[in-house]
């Protein structure tokens, strides 16, 4: 089912949200075409607040479609992406190693992965590993990360570790912010390659 | 609460929801400027209301405020639009004295025995703070809005401005949070009437006994919590020449607001004010909040209580007697050095 909840004002495109997901049995699939800030998020807290699974897409006329699973439906698995393997890599520090080689081989090793043929789906940062998105210290990373989520890499930066490290989110200078759940997923749903 | 005329289905926002976000204002008011050897206070400062000084001893304040229905009841919400019309006034320190109707009506789909009862309501709260409704203008409109233009008096020298706040200040904030998400949800009928009540009578609090607590305890500065929220109201109290520290923890809000801001029930002003502040660095997360509480610290309020600094001694009175007198105040924050970051939540 698709509806189209454009140029709505608040509360509307959320009830009619609600409406058209209470109308659909288990396992169905509710498409939102929306086109304002407030209501893509507030329809995104909605639905996951509801339990379902939800998807953002941007599409070409700027209208942004948000698909969301009801019940406990499987996610969606999205065609993948040319040049984009189903590998996530996972990195727990500001660092590859110990020691001062540690920051280097991280920049070294970014700066390579621009050169691969096939490119990680996913990048996630962990514990001081949100560090490498935040801290101008490490701009080398960043600006290979920005190269490589142009190229389609999704990349995320683990909310709760830049809250207990006192890290405003909005300094994350690449990707989003993801939560525990959403790095659980990808981490069960890929090859899982630990830095 | 009579909710037959349905008031709030007929406009697009409600309350201070519906306003003009803090950066287009800002862009179109920046070039408007007024001079006079008499005018305490005008557009600089992000004020509440005009001050103009009549004679050694008398001050005019003037404002004026209207908003579109946030509940159901006309009288009701004639009550609220009064109330968070003359909060302008008593946010400055001032007495409000006169008041003229602002009335667009909708009579497409009301009659005017709604009108009655709005103005009724705005009648009825001038009177409790001891003011007068002196005339009015009404036009037809698409979307109802009502509110006045009031006008108070104060001693030229005893003007409460937004951004008096001196260094070691503590804040008081004399009415929970929550309004702009709540109202909403009226607007949604997903609140249970008991909640609506609470709501209702939150929101037709005048800030009459706040301003007057205020004004006996010293305060240093003030201003009230509407359309920018919390925290936007806040950063111009801090009008980047200090940082002041936000105990999140102390702020009161309706615990409703949780609920239904995990809905998805938050008005697109809450958004702009989160926008604003972030997108200008103006406000730095130390604690990690929920996504809930952080858009409630932004929420766009209508008819919100006072921000009220003093020393940490003159507040924890304040504090003490607000609580006397039934409000639901607390100490949510702290003036520092000027920081990074206008707003510093911890």
């Amino acid at each position: 089912m698709r509806i189209d909840c454009k140029d709505l004002a608040c509360p509307e495109p959320v009830l009619k949200t609600k409406t058209a997901l209470e109308g659909l049995p288990d396992d169905a699939i509710l498409e939102i075409e929306l086109n304002s800030v407030s209501s893509i998020e507030n329809c995104t807290r909605f639905g996951e607040n509801q339990g379902c699974t939800v998807q953002k897409k941007a599409l070409e006329d700027g209208t942004t479609l948000l698909t969301l699973v009801k019940g406990y439906g499987c996610a969606i698995v999205e065609s993948e992406k040319e040049g984009l393997v189903n590998k996530t890599f996972f990195f727990k520090s500001d660092q590859i190693g110990e020691g001062e080689l540690g920051k280097k081989l991280l920049f070294g090793f970014l700066k390579a992965a621009l050169e691969l043929d096939s490119l990680p789906k996913t990048i996630i940062f962990v514990n001081t590993g949100v560090k490498v998105t935040t801290l101008e210290e490490n701009q080398p990373a960043i600006d290979s990360l920005l190269e490589l989520e142009k190229r389609g890499v999704e990349v995320y930066s683990c909310g709760l570790c830049l809250g207990e490290l006192g890290i405003d989110p909005s300094l994350v200078k690449v990707g989003k912010v993801g939560n525990a759940f959403d790095t659980m997923q990808t981490l069960v749903g890929s090859d899982v390659v630990s830095l | 609460m009579n909710t037959e005329a349905k008031l709030t289905k007929y406009v697009r926002a409600s309350g201070c929801a519906a306003k003009l976000n803090p950066g287009s204002l800002g862009e179109a008011t920046c070039r408007l400027e007024s001079f006079h050897k008499d005018l305490i206070v005008a557009f600089e400062g992000n004020e509440d209301a005009g001050v103009y000084k009549v004679t050694d001893d008398v001050a005019m304040v003037q404002t004026i405020d209207f908003i579109t229905p946030v509940v159901d009841d006309p009288f009701v919400y004639g009550q609220i639009a009064a109330a968070n019309s003359l909060s302008d006034v008593f946010a400055m320190g001032a007495e409000a004295k006169t008041a003229l109707n602002v009335v667009g009506f909708d009579g497409k789909h009301h009659d005017s025995e709604i009108l009655a009862e709005i103005l009724r309501g705005g009648a009825d709260k001038a009177a409790e703070c001891g003011a007068v409704i002196v005339g009015g203008h009404t036009i037809e409109t698409p979307e109802m809005l009502y509110g006045l233009s009031a006008t108070g008096f104060i001693h030229p020298e005893k003007v409460l401005r937004n951004n008096g706040i001196r260094e070691g200040d503590h804040i008081l904030l004399t009415k929970p949070l929550g309004m702009g998400i709540l109202i909403t949800a009226i607007k949604a009928d997903l609140l249970p009437k008991e909640v609506v009540l609470r709501v209702a009578e939150n929101l037709k609090t005048l800030n009459l006994k706040a301003s007057r607590i205020a004004v006996a305890c010293n305060a240093h500065g003030c201003t009230d919590v509407t359309g920018f929220g919390f925290l936007g109201h806040l950063g111009e109290m801090s009008a980047g020449n200090f940082t002041i520290k936000v105990h999140a923890d102390q702020v009161p809000y309706f615990p409703e607001a949780t609920e239904m801001a995990a809905m998805g029930i938050i008005p697109a002003g809450s958004y702009a004010n989160r926008d604003f502040l972030k997108a200008n660095d103006r406000v730095a997360f130390r604690k990690a909040l929920t996504p809930e509480m952080e858009m409630i610290l932004f929420d766009a309020q209508t008819s919100g209580g006072l921000l009220i600094s003093g020393t940490p001694e003159d507040v924890a009175e304040m504090e003490k007697r607000c609580k006397e007198e039934g409000l639901a105040a607390a100490v949510i924050g702290e003036v520092v050095k000027k920081e990074e970051a206008d707003l510093v939540v911890c």
